[in-house]
């Protein structure tokens, strides 16, 4: 759907049927089929229908309620509110629906802000003079203005359809291609395409450099440089959606790494642990392989001692120590503690034995 | 072809006094009587009760189209110069045109209108047909051309209007094929825009069949007709949208198996990094320990035990390295016979020369598999290459190129160049060896082995002795000349000289046999 948000764009369009002496439920169906008809034309989604009943004045239906009218409620006419862009399109089918009635009727077109064309006719051939000077009255660069803008609403740039959409409206309107071309360049602004405003806007929503940057305050001020270069509303939003979906994934991502990094702080202590456990097997394996037995000593410093000096008289019991210290990287206190340890548990074992 | 158009002019101003309002319509019958033609046109005032007194507020009359211009000129003159809210009615047969305006600028249009010609037959009535065709048919086809040539000369209309008429109600694209063409272009134009879009960052998606439906509707092409060619253009792209997504898919899919299997071998070859610098680190330590002695120290081998065990070194591995690191140390220990030469190496290390000797004949006889069996020039030839290569390598390096086999054969080169009989060349070679002292008439000049010197003051290739080849060592030191020259000749089969400068013998031996 098109953007046409200028309602002095818009063109009334009334027909009634003049026809008082036919059968009211066939006038019924002609306006209900005629409605039928308008409301399949593109554009016209946000057009509001009413109908005429005898004697009564016009109410408001939705398109998909004019075929379930009861027969207590009898069209007589319709009138409805188009965009001026589309004049011609519904004037054409109003004139395939005549043409197939055939019937007199009341044809009033009110264009804002001060002409009112009426015609009463039968004849589908006539209202070609409504067309003629309906589209007479219509400012062309402002029709231009207002359909190309729509389009640049929409799309952000004028594409190929909404280009060749135009070039029918200047050969209608007779404008020259000078004129349009600064009508399209007042149109599209600095930016010549969809994909320079996106970049610009990209650029420009880069100040955010966390997700609450993103809050309500500063998404007006986006939305009002969005609303300056000519970026759609939806464009903006899926911008927007874009950099917080960025910003989420980069929040996440630090998140990731802060995790790692205590995950490796954690490994780092885990490894240490690791190799003074790992230390502490090997010391025990090398105590083990080196134990002679002992007289039982009086107390633990004793028997560490009488160990140790097991350890130390055998120089290759003395080379295993070193290197197994060398290969943990244990600083002499830090082997002194853990050996004491090991020592300590063993001389409870040993009193225990 | 004048046609008559009726006017109304009310002015509708409230805030406008009667008497003024009165006054208003007096000059507008006056300027507008003052038009040509318009002179005997007939004005009909219109009038209203205003405080119960009754009042102009306008005027009726009828005028040719032809005055229209000029009338709607005027009109416009008097609003632009007193903008008065006023209500004007045209009509011009059935049509009726309301204004209610104070602008001049609103009349422009109407103006605009009139001048074309649009609205007043013949003009009106051809573009009417025109435009039904156009409606009904979707197109001025040949056949429609023709009837509206017919047309055209019988309402009088010259040929470029009628052209011009024609494109007015047709569009730049008078014919079904013409349309479907510019649509289908069109068509595909956007979807190329699409194409392009997806090529870049995202952008966001948006529906562009209304803008394609309402280019169908403004060139009067049916809408299904139109939807068919979008269709087509849809399915395309996206069939090639499908296909673009499933090949990224595969490509990924094809990079995450490749980085996968990448990972899976860097960790391999991690893994066998770190167990090649396992063993590394292990026969660096190796090297540390036998830096100084050939076998480390009870110290070093704790050392080496410990760290093949923190290393997970196989005791196989570790022996393998420990003796790659002893034979780079200290010398080669190979044998093709299986012969242990280990203590050779230690007593040579040691610079026990005598006892290096005795234990060269040793490995020498377990190479031949004789066991103090005479050795004959023949069972010389038994004696391996590599054998032969491993005990020369150590003498040569603990004598640092005094002794070994090849310092014997450079000494029998140069012997070679100077005599040319074979058996004093060879006397004279055991003499150069120092095995031998000259002949003289109580003593054909052999020493005794335990005379012989075991030291590096030795003559050059003094050792080791060929006291493996010697029947007997308890008299003198003697070989027998064939066993000597076997020798020599396997010496050189296995290990021959290169083409170098024959160095300088050592002229305080003599080299004569007299």
């Amino acid at each position: 759907m098109v953007d046409n948000k200028l309602p002095h764009s818009a063109i009334g369009f009334s027909i009634r049927s003049l026809e008082i002496e036919r059968d009211p439920k066939i006038i019924h169906a002609e306006i209900q089929a005629l409605c039928n008809s308008v409301v399949k034309l593109s554009g016209l989604e946000q057009s509001r229908f009413f109908v005429f009943r005898r004697s009564l004045r016009p109410k408001q239906i939705g398109a998909e309620q004019a075929g379930a009218l009861s027969e207590t409620s009898l069209f007589t006419g319709l009138k409805f509110e188009i965009p001026a862009k589309n004049f011609r399109v519904v004037l054409r089918c109003v004139a395939s629906w005549l043409d197939s009635i055939a019937q007199a009727t009341l044809f009033a077109l009110d264009i804002s802000p001060a002409h009112i064309i009426t015609l009463k006719t039968a004849q589908a051939k006539d209202l070609a003079q409504l067309l003629s000077l309906g589209e007479a009255l219509l400012p062309p660069q402002e029709l231009y203005l207002t359909q190309a803008e729509g389009y640049v609403n929409t799309f952000g740039e004028l594409t190929p359809a909404a280009k060749a959409n135009l070039l029918l409206v200047r050969h209608r309107m007779g404008l020259t291609r000078d004129e349009v071309n600064d009508l399209n360049a007042k149109v599209m602004g600095p930016f010549k395409t969809l994909g320079e405003k996106y970049q610009h806007f990209r650029r420009e929503l880069l100040v955010c450099k966390q997700e609450s940057d993103l809050d309500s305050e500063l998404w007006q001020v986006m939305q009002a440089k969005a609303d300056t270069m000519g970026l759609p509303e939806a464009d903006a939003q899926f911008l927007k959606a874009e950099r917080l979906s960025a910003l989420r994934r980069e929040a996440e991502r630090e998140r990731q790494q802060r995790e790692a990094e205590a995950e490796a702080e954690r490994q780092r202590y885990l490894e240490q642990q690791q190799r003074l456990e790992h230390y502490r097997h090997a010391f025990e394996s090398l105590v083990m392989d080196a134990l002679v037995p002992l007289n039982v000593a009086p107390d633990a410093d004793q028997f560490r001692q009488a160990i140790m000096a097991q350890l130390s008289g055998l120089e290759f019991n003395r080379g295993r120590l070193i290197q197994a210290r060398d290969f943990y990287r244990l600083t002499p206190p830090g082997a002194d503690t853990l050996e004491k340890r090991v020592l300590d548990e063993l001389y409870l074992l040993s009193d225990l034995l | 072809m004048a046609q008559d158009i009726a006017f109304l002019i009310k002015f509708v101003d409230p805030q406008y006094k009667s008497d003024d309002v009165a006054t208003e319509v007096h000059y507008l019958i006056e300027d507008l009587r003052d038009l040509d033609g318009m002179s005997q046109t007939r004005f009909e005032h219109i009038s209203e009760i205003r405080d119960v007194a009754e009042i102009r507020v306008g005027v009726t009359f009828v005028a040719h189209s032809d005055l229209l211009g000029p009338i709607l000129r005027r009109l416009r003159d008097r609003l632009y110069y007193n903008p008065i809210e006023t209500y004007f009615q045209f009509q011009i047969s059935d049509l009726v045109l309301q204004i209610q305006t104070h602008q001049a600028d609103d009349l422009m249009g109407f103006m605009a209108a009139a001048q074309s010609g649009l609205l007043f037959a013949p003009e009106r009535d051809y573009l009417a047909e025109a435009e039904t065709y156009s409606r009904t048919q979707g197109e001025l086809s040949p056949t429609e051309l023709d009837n509206l040539n017919l047309l055209r000369q019988r309402l009088g209309i010259p040929a470029e209007e009628a052209e011009v008429l024609n494109a007015r109600a047709a569009s730049p694209y008078p014919t079904k094929a013409d349309k479907h063409r510019h649509f289908e272009d069109i068509t595909a134009a956007e979807f190329s825009r699409l194409r392009a879009m997806d090529e870049g960052p995202p952008f966001a998606p948006k529906d562009i069949w209304p803008v394609l439906q309402e280019l169908a509707e403004n060139l009067g092409l049916p809408v299904l007709e139109a939807e068919a060619i979008y269709q087509t253009h849809q399915q395309r792209y996206d069939n090639d949208f499908r296909l673009k997504t499933e090949q990224t898919a595969a490509k990924t899919a094809e990079d995450n198996r490749l980085s996968a299997a990448a990972r899976a071998e860097a960790e391999r070859q991690k893994q066998a990094q770190q167990a090649q610098e396992r063993l590394n680190q292990y026969r660096n330590l190796c090297r540390q320990t036998m830096a100084n002695s050939i076998y480390p120290s009870e110290f070093d081998q704790g050392r080496l035990d410990q760290a093949r065990r923190l290393w997970g070194v196989s005791m196989a591995q570790a022996l393998q390295l420990e003796a790659e690191v002893r034979d780079e140390l200290y010398g080669g220990v190979a044998s093709a016979a299986g012969v242990d030469y280990n203590r050779l190496r230690t007593l040579l290390h040691q610079q026990a020369w005598h006892e290096a000797d005795m234990e060269t004949e040793v490995v020498i006889l377990k190479a031949l598999n004789l066991d103090m069996q005479l050795v004959t020039a023949a069972t010389v030839e038994r004696l391996p290459a590599v054998d032969l290569a491993t005990i020369d390598a150590l003498w040569t390096r603990y004598s640092k190129g005094r002794f070994g086999f090849k310092a014997q054969q450079q000494v029998y080169r140069a012997q070679q160049q100077i005599q040319a009989d074979d058996r004093q060349r060879w006397v004279a070679y055991e003499q150069a060896l120092g095995w031998r002292e000259a002949p003289s008439l109580f003593s054909r000049g052999h020493k005794p082995y335990h005379d012989l010197n075991f030291s590096l003051e030795a003559p050059q290739g003094h050792l080791p002795t060929w006291r493996w080849c010697c029947p007997s060592l308890s008299d003198r030191y003697k070989i027998n000349l064939e066993v000597m020259a076997a020798v020599m000749h396997h010496l050189n089969e296995c290990m021959p000289l290169e083409a170098v400068a024959v160095p300088a013998l050592d002229t305080a031996l003599p080299t004569q046999i007299v």
